[in-house]
């Protein structure tokens, strides 16, 4: 018998009629004696150890990843022109038609940029339109915009690839394919004719004072800005407008903060969420959540599967061990739980290998920040993914704990499985088993 | 020592713990599966973007004229010589089409919308989406045809419909804007909204003549299903020669995004083995290791009776890789039974995923697909992985002095010293059948 057992078998544990005190005392040594049993197939326990360490390293990681990277896919793919939410006319976001607009635009973004938790608001006009220079024409998206809010809260304003941003005005802020589509550039005319609310043609004659390019091609080729109030006048749209536009404190939480703010609106306005905006982001997360989340499934089956079979050995080997605990005294429960303790120890040794090789790869790359690969086909698909340039994982409890918790879980059921058999083991023939 | 003994061996080995070497092998079974199935996902998602670029007007190669792509219009179109096809591969072609794409805007009562016209012969679309697409009214007749076909999502927002009138605003041949009205023939159907936003159609003859010009702005060439990119550089070359002066461009250079997808898929192959494999690689070695321990006994009666060492080292791996072979085969018939209910595609748009997979230029209705390349892959670094696993117990065996091993010592010197340590350790770790 070993010097562990013998110890283990010795007064208090062993003697049954002991109650719930002999128990309690007895857990420092449990403890104890589960370290020396690790200790006695190294090879084995590293093995245990070291799945459980990459199983929590690999999902801590990527878990980290994800997070930091879908807070700033929202930011970033809202704050090209989106925004977080939007007060709209109820139906203008299933049938965007020029008549279902929200009246008194400007003065209820000041009133919504006042309420907590919104950082800005700002209204916007729109209408398809035929841009005319010369005679080339195209149609286009023209944005009637508040241009010193919209520059206070999009990134838009500063993708000026030339000129700048709606100086005057007459001002028009043309993407960089539809300029050259036009033929125009900085200093030069355009004319945009459309359909005014009332019927009737619409007209109006501005400067083009700025070029961008976003990399997004769709609102490069078919994206023009002009200031608020010339698009009102010559649509006939008085002070009304199609969305006022919102930001909150960060696009995470911004369908909160929309929920709480939208019993504040007046009757005729509702407000969306970028979820319903721009669903392709939200259903992308979600995609990539699920896809993710199979891997990390899969992972830690696989490992939980592994200690259960390193259990089992366990059990094996010791079975004439454990029929020498019984035959002096000690109750299969003891035993059962002087495994799981070791299962116990197994788990805790990979948790914190894990989750220190975690936060050794992941806090520089917090820090820092990384970009993806930079070659021209991998920067087309990011701007027309609209993530972000660098990437930023974030540690957080998410991270560090989920898969932690799995694997216990996992681990103490891999380790209960075959532990149970000991509660079927008789002593004497327990002792003959290596006979 | 002949394979056919070491293998009988093995077999018999792998009898004697049945229910540890079962668990192993559904380890082993899991993983394989996943790997399979995951590679069946991600080759299902790069055939799909594949296919919807190629479907898309695109083709495999397609040929413009310098310019065209940065400002499209029929400025930068080009006279079709007339021998152009005489070098092609007529094997290898799923067919061509010559098209003139030039951007408009369309106005009905209503709404004002800008889309691209393009003027097709609907007879040679067959390699296009629009050849296939469900059409309500009537599809074009043929390239003289001078009504429109005209996408669902625009006709609903420019709130038009079958047999309704259009105006189009298109620039002419000579610079000029022209204003054309068309009849509304048939309003079709796409897989992606953005397409029906997009493209308007005509007959290209009829649109040459609207236009005042003898030009066509593209010639889209797509190879049969089989084609590799071999084949497809061999048409961009003999393309090339044949319109001498003008841009041919592969699809990949086209659409990078999905290039770049596609690229990704190949990679993602080994990436998953990589994690998945090395979940398991830890139990693996666990699993021979404690196989090799407790026969320590036995391969030093072998050794003693004259086995060389690396008959027991080849013992051991081949024990390992039939482990590993059987679990292959059970993992590939786990995965084949799970992917068999989804081979014709899983319709994502029940869970609310269709706009993200219309970004990454995927339809809703996702079909994995299994190669055989890919499973054969998996299966030999599989039983790779096996044989490298279990080399680090079959050399431990090695190590152990027969006569040491004979004693029931583990570990040579090692074992030696701390059975002295703790003699009474031995009992415990003598092997214990099941």
């Amino acid at each position: 018998m070993s010097a562990a057992a013998a110890s283990l078998a010795a007064p208090p544990l062993a003697t049954g009629e002991r109650g719930a005190a002999g128990g309690a005392s007895a857990l420092p040594l449990l403890t104890r004696v589960a370290w020396r049993n690790l200790g006695r197939r190294r090879l084995r326990t590293c093995m245990s150890v070291a799945g459980i360490g990459f199983a929590i390293l690999l999902v801590s990681t990527f878990t980290a990843l994800q997070t930091g990277v879908y807070g700033a896919w929202i930011d970033t793919a809202t704050g090209i022109l989106t925004g977080h939410a939007q007060v709209q006319h109820p139906d203008y976001q299933d049938d965007p038609r020029m008549a279902n607009v929200v009246e008194d635009a400007a003065a209820l973004a000041e009133r919504v940029a006042e309420l907590p938790d919104v950082v800005g608001a700002t209204p916007r006009a729109e209408a398809f339109a035929l841009v005319s220079a010369g005679e080339r024409s195209f149609g286009a998206l023209v944005l009637g915009v508040d241009a010193a809010r919209e520059a206070e809260m999009f990134a838009l304003p500063t993708q000026a690839a030339a000129g700048e941003y709606l100086p005057n005005p007459d001002s028009a802020y043309v993407g960089e394919t539809l300029a050259a589509n036009l033929g125009v550039a900085v200093g030069d005319g355009v004319l945009v004719l459309g359909s005014a609310a009332e019927g009737g043609l619409a007209a109006l004659a501005l400067n083009v004072d700025g070029i961008f390019a976003t990399g997004q091609a769709d609102l490069d080729r078919s994206l023009l800005q002009v200031p608020l109030a010339a698009l009102q006048s010559a649509f006939g749209l008085e002070d009304a407008a199609h969305r006022v536009v919102v930001n909150t404190t960060s696009g995470e939480r911004a369908p909160s903060v929309a929920a709480a703010i939208a019993p504040t609106l007046p009757a005729g306005a509702r407000l969306l969420d970028w979820r319903t905006l721009m669903p392709e982001i939200e259903q992308g997360i979600r995609f990539d959540r699920v896809t993710a989340d199979m891997i990390y499934w899969l992972l830690m089956l696989l490992v939980a599967m592994s200690v259960v079979n390193a259990f089992m050995m366990t059990v094996f080997e010791r079975t004439p061990e454990f029929g020498m605990l019984l035959a002096v005294g000690m109750r299969p429960n003891a035993i059962v739980g002087l495994l799981l303790m070791e299962g116990l120890q197994v788990w805790a040794l990979g948790a914190i290998c894990g989750l220190a090789l975690c936060v050794v790869v992941v806090v520089p790359l917090q820090i820092v920040g990384f970009a993806l690969p930079d070659n021209e086909a991998m920067r087309a698909m990011n701007e027309q993914m609209m993530m972000p340039e660098r990437l930023h994982p974030e540690l957080g409890g998410k991270a560090l704990l989920q898969a932690p918790l799995v694997m216990l879980v996992g681990t103490l059921f891999a380790a209960l499985i075959p532990a149970l058999r000991v509660r079927r083991m008789r002593p004497v023939e327990a002792l003959r088993a290596e006979e | 020592m002949p394979f056919k003994l070491l293998a009988q061996l093995a077999w018999r080995n792998l009898g004697r713990h049945r229910r540890r070497n079962g668990m192993l092998l559904a380890a082993i079974a899991v993983a394989v599966a996943g790997v399979v199935l995951l590679n069946t996902m991600l080759r299902g998602m790069e055939g799909e973007v594949r296919e919807v670029v190629l479907d898309n007007l695109t083709g495999h190669v397609k040929v413009l004229r310098s310019g065209y792509l940065a400002d499209p219009g029929i400025r930068h179109g080009f006279e079709l010589p007339a021998d152009w096809q005489a070098g092609l591969d007529a094997e290898a072609l799923r067919g061509w089409a010559a098209r003139l794409r030039v951007p408009t805007v369309v106005m009905s009562e209503r709404e004002t919308r800008g889309a691209q016209l393009v003027g097709v012969d609907p007879a040679r679309e067959g390699i296009s989406f629009i050849g296939r697409a469900s059409v309500v009214g009537e599809p074009l007749a043929g390239a003289q045809d001078r009504r429109l076909l005209m996408g669902r999502a625009l006709a609903e927002q420019l709130r038009t419909a079958v047999g309704r009138r259009v105006v189009l605003v298109t620039q002419a041949a000579d610079g000029r804007a022209r204003e054309v009205g068309y009849r509304v023939a048939g309003v079709y159907e796409s897989d992606f909204a953005g397409l029906e936003k997009v493209f308007v159609f005509t007959g290209a003859a009829a649109l040459q003549e609207t236009l005042g010009t003898t030009f066509v702005t593209e010639v889209s060439v797509r190879l049969s299903d089989a084609a590799d990119e071999r084949q497809q550089g061999a048409l961009a070359d003999t393309l090339g020669a044949a319109f001498a002066g003008l841009d041919v461009l592969g699809w990949q250079q086209l659409e990078p995004q999905a290039a770049v997808i596609v690229e990704m898929a190949d990679f993602g192959v080994f990436i998953y083995f990589a994690v998945v494999m090395g979940a398991l690689v830890f139990g693996l070695v666990n699993a021979m290791a404690t196989a090799v321990m407790e026969r320590v006994r036995e391969m030093g009666m072998l050794r003693a009776l004259g086995m060389r060492p690396a008959a027991v080292v080849a013992q051991v791996m081949v024990e390992c890789s039939l482990v590993m072979a059987l679990g292959v085969a059970l993992g590939l018939g786990l995965a084949l039974a799970v992917f068999a209910p989804f081979a014709d595609g899983i319709d994502l748009g029940a869970f609310d995923l269709d706009k993200s997979l219309a970004q990454m230029g995927m339809r809703a209705n996702f079909v994995p697909l299994m190669t055989a390349a890919d499973v054969v892959l998996v299966a030999v670094l599989s039983v790779a992985l096996g044989a490298v696993a279990s080399l680090y117990p079959a050399v431990r065996a090695v190590r152990v002095p027969p006569l040491a091993a004979l004693t029931g010592g583990r570990f040579g010197a090692a074992g030696q010293r701390r059975k002295a340590a703790r003699t009474d350790d031995a009992a415990a770790n003598s092997a214990v059948d099941d």
